[in-house]
């Protein structure tokens, strides 16, 4: 086709005006493929993020609605109604029916943790006035009234590392020896207070007994003490924990089986639960499950899903502000380019008559034009484009970057408060945690994912983007092209 | 039988208020050269712009074979039936002489072995060289530009050559030659050629001229 010839000659021999053209659609294409990356590798983030996040669920009593209906609530009671066995229907959450809940297609691993209180003829308890070492109620976790119980410490045994939010939110923190081996018997951690009371220290023995029945008693051993860094109560010199003895579950499973074994001597036992689900989609399915499995309406399931939307609020952030970005750069850039091409297509006017006097259609002569911009187009995009995506792998990384070292700054705290160095094994459950939490991926393979979006996406992001400048800036030439008549081009002219 | 044909052709511009041409007729026929003579002013190119379907008239026929221009189409008509040669040349000006040749013959689908070679001909035959050929239009005289203007009507062999004060900025030598030029297609290649013009010179050589006054046109025989 002579137009696609005619259409080369023009560019080449009009240099200046098509290298300013040019010049402005490659800072367009530059500043799209970074914002694009910049979003996109965000996204990316985001998604790799929401796929590995481990969603949590949690079980607890509405004590409200339970105490409400117990007063007689709305609905009519009959005369015989009872509301202390009414509420004692409501059955506590044991860890029988935690290990039923948890065995479910939904969920991929349960935390559980129980308590109980016991005495000690080895120890002495931390007391001051005020000092309280009740227990107090985490809010959001199974609790079960602790009915006439007894005993001086609080013993509470965990099934895995990972229940110890306490070490994982830093609350709590190793300051001498180290966390006990999950897999351990009668090991344990104590508190700093605690240990300075009895002058306990990492690898001491005490006895501890039930308090229904002195003869049945149990002998631990240190293998590690922590601080408490939390706030203690207003007149205290003591931490909450002060009086706490932390073991494994199965420890402290074997010591509430055996309390049963005699006659009223049964420790009474707390239980908290939560739930790691196979992925967020599956949150609803796992609550009617539970219901189904025997779960009191009383109890509501909780997710962490809330902080799962405060964490990636920066990405969402970034997100859309690239996409701000990227739509002001086309507004502005459009315009120019529509401008430009206005005053393109008036200082062609002259060439415009000429081709149309010497019978060239109009439909061609707006077909050459186009094609013209759509060459210029082209390769300033392909230009833009290489140079824009060099620009933005730097961009896109130092976002990556700056995420994951915070991530995994994070990890080296986990560590230190189990009392493990960063390098050491001891932490690994926590550490493969983390790690799935943050993708499960090493840093080069989030570039690589990063570079991928790159080439393909975005490439053709940008080549939409052409096609719809050279559509605006065509039909610009479109309405120029119909609306003079050859005649009064040329006589306007002379 | 006449190849092109006026009949009561009516402009004016400005709604009427400037009444150009009045009542024209006029039969041309192939093989002849004719002049349009008349002062600066009197609508040479009016008509001209008429006569090459760039502009319609208020009123009356303009003719080509017997049909109205009106209902033939533009495109086509321009670009194969009728050669302008236009007052201000209207030349492409970023491309070569052979370039502004070759392209009127694109767009009026000439068909020949080899394009190149054909254009080069035409410019040979209005006396302009390969060397000439190769320039760009804008380095070459007005003389030569006024005879790349003449090669690209010749390129696609229409039957009417239209031209629009052809010689006035050409200096006496440079006229004569161009004059003979016209006179050359009308006589060997059967052409009819019809020059507008204010200069009183291509009357004494042309076969008809036609004196545009009193905004009528009347026939004046050699
Ligand atoms: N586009 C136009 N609008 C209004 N009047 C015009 C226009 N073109 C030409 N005229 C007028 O028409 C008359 C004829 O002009 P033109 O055909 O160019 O004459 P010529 O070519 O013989 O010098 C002149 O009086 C001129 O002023
Ligand atoms: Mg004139």
């Amino acid at each position: 086709m002579y137009i696609i010839k005619n259409a080369f000659k023009s560019i080449t021999r009009s240099k200046t005006r098509n290298v300013l053209i040019g010049i402005i659609i490659t800072v367009i294409a530059i500043t799209c493929c970074i914002a694009l990356s910049i979003k996109n590798s965000a996204n990316e983030v985001e998604k790799s993020y929401l796929d590995s996040y481990k969603v949590t669920a949690q079980l607890s009593l509405d004590r409200g609605a339970l105490r409400n209906d117990a007063k007689g609530g709305s609905t009519e009671k009959p005369a015989d109604f009872d509301p202390k066995a009414f509420m004692s229907n409501v059955q506590n959450i044991t860890p029988e029916d935690v290990m039923k809940y948890g065995v479910s297609d939904y969920v991929s691993s349960y935390l559980l943790s129980i308590q109980t209180n016991m005495d000690s003829t080895d120890l002495t308890k931390v007391t001051d006035t005020v000092a309280t070492t009740d227990n107090k109620q985490i809010p959001g976790r199974v609790t079960s009234i602790m009915e006439g119980s007894s005993g001086d410490f609080r013993i509470i045994g965990y099934n895995s590392l990972d229940a110890m939010t306490q070490f994982i939110s830093s609350t709590y923190k190793i300051t001498d020896g180290e966390i006990f081996d999950i897999d351990s018997s009668n090991s344990c951690v104590i508190s700093i207070e605690l240990a300075e009371e009895n002058s306990l220290k990492v690898g001491s023995t005490f006895k501890l007994n039930n308090p229904n029945n002195e003869a049945e008693s149990y002998t631990f051993t240190v293998t590690g003490i922590y601080e408490d860094t939390s706030e203690s109560g207003e007149f205290s010199m003591f931490s909450n924990s002060a009086n706490q003895i932390l073991t494994t579950y199965n420890t402290l499973n074997n010591i509430v089986t055996k309390s049963n074994e005699v006659e009223d001597s049964k420790l009474n036992i707390q239980t908290n639960a939560t739930f790691n689900l196979v992925s967020a989609d599956v949150v609803d399915a796992f609550t009617s499950e539970l219901k189904v499995k025997g779960l009191s309406d009383y109890y509501t399931v909780s997710t962490n899903l809330e902080s799962f939307n405060q964490s990636i609020a920066p990405l969402k952030n970034l997100s859309s502000f690239a996409t701000t970005f990227l739509i002001i750069v086309l507004l502005i850039g459009g315009s120019i380019l529509v401008i430009l091409n206005m005053l393109n297509i008036r200082e062609r006017k002259y060439e415009i008559g000429v081709l149309r006097a010497i019978g060239m259609k109009k439909r061609m002569v707006l077909s050459q034009f186009v094609i013209e911009l759509l060459m210029v187009t082209s390769i300033s995009i392909i230009l833009g484009s290489t140079i824009g995506s060099v620009a933005s792998v730097p961009v896109a990384n130092y976002m990556l970057q700056s995420e994951i070292s915070s991530q995994e700054s994070a990890q080296t705290q986990v560590n230190e408060n189990f009392g493990k160095g960063p390098g050491t094994n001891g932490g690994n459950q926590v550490r493969n945690n983390m790690m799935s939490i943050f993708g499960n991926n090493s840093n080069v393979d989030y570039i690589d994912k990063i570079n991928a979006v790159v080439d393909i996406k975005i490439i053709l992001e940008l080549a939409g983007i052409g096609i719809i400048l050279t559509i605006i800036s065509s039909s610009i030439s479109m309405i120029f092209i119909s609306r003079y008549t050859p005649l009064k081009i040329l006589s306007n002219r002379a | 039988m006449s190849v092109f044909k006026i009949e009561n052709l009516c402009y004016s511009y400005d709604n009427g208020k400037n009444l150009v041409l009045d009542n024209i007729n006029y039969e041309f026929e192939k093989g002849k050269t004719y002049a349009i003579v008349g002062k600066s002013g009197t609508g040479k190119t009016t008509l001209l712009s008429l006569m090459s379907g760039l502009d319609v008239p208020k009123s009356g026929k303009i003719l080509y074979n017997d049909v109205d221009i009106s209902k033939i189409n533009e495109n086509k008509y321009r670009s194969n039936n009728i050669g302008v040669v236009f007052q201000s040349l209207n030349l492409l000006p970023h491309l070569t002489a052979l370039e502004n040749v070759e392209l009127s013959m694109d767009i009026s689908h000439v068909k020949v072995a080899n394009k190149k070679q054909h254009a080069l001909k035409m410019l040979d035959k209005v006396g302009l060289d390969e060397e000439k050929a190769n320039r760009r239009v804008l380095r070459l005289s007005g003389g030569e530009q006024q005879r790349v203007a003449i090669a690209r009507t010749l390129s696609y062999n229409p039957d009417v050559i239209l031209a629009d004060e052809p010689t006035g900025n050409l200096d006496a030598v440079n006229e004569k030659q161009v004059v003979q030029i016209f006179k050359d297609l009308a006589q060997k290649d059967d052409k009819c050629v019809i020059i507008v013009t204010h200069s009183q010179n291509i009357s004494q050589d042309v076969d008809y001229v036609y004196n545009l006054e009193k905004k009528k046109l009347t026939q004046d025989n050699n």
